[in-house]
């Protein structure tokens, strides 16, 4: 296992985190929560930055209290708040690399900065943010890291721009089977032509977590009225939200209904439907 | 490969790949023994995730259409097509049987359904070239 | 290590015009000021330990420690590049101003002796404001850790006014033959208080690292 994240708990006066999670070798895992919902925290947690208040964190196989610069070399990060200093160059930032990372590929490197058209002399603290996110992706990929930890990665960004970032995502995977990433989003629609697996955060708290596939195939979403709402199967009712029409239910076998209740009003659920039914809604 | 999704179809993302594989056997625009994209690559192509791919490729599996050799990846079994065919053909029967029970528990009369089917076909065969 | 010290010293040539300023400054501090020309001797080595401190502002600017310690890099590194570092630049810049000094006293015959102690003595000092001001800064941030330099160098300058008073009043001959021994030999004297400097800034490391350790980013 790459990840293993077990009852991780951290306390703020705010709130406080307990989570589970795995990442498995060749797994694009997803993180989806609400801003301040803690999925920073976890990945703060996971990268040794802050330490845990109790249960445990494992990376490459190893308790996270040990981790050493020998696992670094295997990671690529993207943080969402914080990068190198904006006074270093992408020149200044590549001979950086270079020294830091035993598998650093400055050709890889070069060849990107240049299809991106980011200028090699200039300050980063000048560059727009779409060339910091591309940058901040490009570094975390330089290196042929086996594990990618990306938070946030293409906020701020136009749709163009996050696709093409996806896509190097999808490439960089392609390359090696064995590759595995971790990447929260709060753009849900990113997430699901990339996630294989989806963990969801609400206040400190893991509330949902499926893989990809289950939640496009068999998850549903049914807008019903209150009479038919009485009447209807609710066996494979997960969560219910009162809107002004009637109600709007989440299912987890949406082809019962379409095969059985081909009255009700049946749509295709997807990540955004899911969060928002899984943090506003209520169980049946 | 040519393999197009419909993202708000009701029909699975897995399922759509298995039948458009089948059809592509059906059609000849596979050839025997030819290699199948890796699971990440044709995931990357389609921009869903791996798992459904991997789904996809095991069900054909089952099926006995594709071989997946583990490093090597998956390729187009030697086929009969006929025999694919009347599996298909198959397939579409039981289905109208499913349908013809269901329509007779709700006590459909036999014209109503005649004419339903009419206005299927209509739409569905005849509309498209 | 190897990286950080690119980074910072990338960094540092970042900051070019205020390199060439001090140059400048230092020139002209020469060339007007007659009476003291072994001042930027005094003045320059401290700026080279302040411009190791500036680096590590410059990592603590926007949560920037964060990142740093996803790369491979551990604590115990981050802390040993940074004293290295200041070492270094003490060191460079104390042997830049000799030179300049020596430089311009083509011009205006200068004492050698007195330049070389004037330069051995302030290595000392340099060592020790970074001694003191880099687990300070670590700890409390870059904007209390000048605010405490600052108050600290006031306070330096108050109470050496104390001290040398107190220093007339205690009855000193309990350290007379050590005081002899060092007034004949001022070199002696000088290399002492360096080895000292040198414990103080050993120490300082030790507890910069443990401060660093127990730090959440």
């Amino acid at each position: 296992m790459i990840l293993k994240i077990n009852n991780a708990k951290k306390r703020y006066p705010a709130f406080e985190l307990d989570c589970s999670m795995e990442v498995h070798p060749g797994e694009i895992v997803g993180l989806i929560g609400k801003n301040g919902a803690g999925k920073s925290t976890t990945f703060s947690l996971t990268l040794g930055l802050d330490r845990l208040d109790g249960g445990e964190i494992e990376l490459f196989g190893k308790p996270i209290q040990e981790l050493d610069d020998q696992i670094k070399q295997k990671l690529g990060v993207v943080l969402s708040d914080s990068t190198f200093n904006g006074n270093l160059t992408i020149q200044s930032i590549q001979n950086i690399l270079k020294a830091m990372y035993t598998k650093f590929q400055p050709r890889f490197f070069e060849e990107k900065v240049k299809a991106f058209e980011l200028p090699r002399k200039q300050a980063i603290r000048t560059f727009s943010t779409g060339m910091k996110a591309k940058l901040n992706i490009l570094i975390a990929l330089s290196h042929q890291a086996e594990f990618l930890i990306l938070d946030e990665p293409t906020s701020g960004l136009d749709a163009i721009a996050r696709e093409e970032i996806l896509d190097m995502l999808r490439s960089y995977m392609e390359e090696d089977p064995d590759r595995s990433i971790l990447i929260s989003s709060h753009i849900s629609s990113d997430l699901e032509t990339l996630c294989d697996q989806v963990f969801l955060i609400d206040q400190g708290k893991m509330i949902f977590h499926s893989d990809m596939d289950t939640i496009l195939s068999k998850y549903g979403i049914l807008k019903v009225s209150p009479s038919q709402f009485e009447t209807m199967d609710k066996s494979y009712l997960v969560k219910v939200k009162d809107e002004t029409f009637g109600k709007v239910c989440l299912v987890n076998e949406k082809q019962y209904y379409l095969e059985n209740e081909p009255e009700l009003v049946v749509e295709n659920a997807n990540l955004d439907t899911l969060f928002t039914m899984y943090v506003q809604g209520e169980s049946k | 490969m040519q393999i197009i999704i419909h993202t708000t179809s009701y029909v699975p993302i897995y399922e759509q790949i298995v039948d458009q594989i089948k059809a592509g056997i059906r059609e000849g625009s596979f050839q025997e023994n030819e290699h199948l994209p890796s699971v990440r690559s044709l995931a990357k192509e389609l921009k869903i995730s791996a798992l459904t791919v991997k789904k996809a490729y095991d069900a054909l599996e089952e099926e006995g259409l594709i071989q997946t050799v583990h490093g090597k990846g998956s390729y187009i079994k030697q086929f009969n097509k006929a025999l694919l065919l009347e599996e298909q053909q198959k397939e579409i029967e039981q289905d109208l049987e499913k349908l013809l029970l269901k329509a007779k528990q709700y006590h459909l009369e036999r014209k109503q359904v005649v004419n339903m089917f009419d206005l299927m076909l209509e739409e569905i065969y005849d509309s498209e070239d | 290590m190897k990286g950080l010290l690119i980074k910072d010293l990338e960094l540092i040539k970042s900051q070019k015009s205020f390199l060439i300023m001090m140059v400048v400054l230092s020139l002209a501090m020469l060339l007007f000021n007659e009476s003291d020309p072994t001042f930027i001797v005094g003045f320059l080595p401290c700026i080279g330990a302040m411009l190791s401190i500036n680096t590590l502002s410059f990592d603590q600017y926007e949560s920037g420690l964060k990142y740093l310690f996803t790369l491979p890099i551990d604590r115990k590194q981050y802390v040993l590049e940074k004293y290295g570092l200041a070492l270094l630049l003490i060191v460079v810049s104390t042997a830049f101003a000799t030179g300049l000094v020596m430089i311009t006293s083509l011009s205006q015959p200068i004492d050698t002796h007195e330049l070389g102690m004037a330069a051995l003595s302030v290595i000392p000092v340099a060592i020790c404001i970074m001694a003191f001001m880099f687990p300070v800064q670590l700890r409390y941030g870059s904007e209390s850790g000048r605010l405490v330099f600052l108050i600290v160098f006031l306070a330096i300058g108050v109470l050496s006014g104390t001290i040398s008073q107190l220093f007339e009043n205690i009855d000193l001959s309990f350290f007379a033959p050590l005081i002899q021994s060092y007034a004949e030999n001022p070199t002696l004297f000088l290399i002492s208080i360096l080895a000292l400097s040198l414990l103080v800034f050993g120490a300082s490391m030790y507890f910069s690292i443990r401060v660093l350790k127990k730090k959440e980013l």
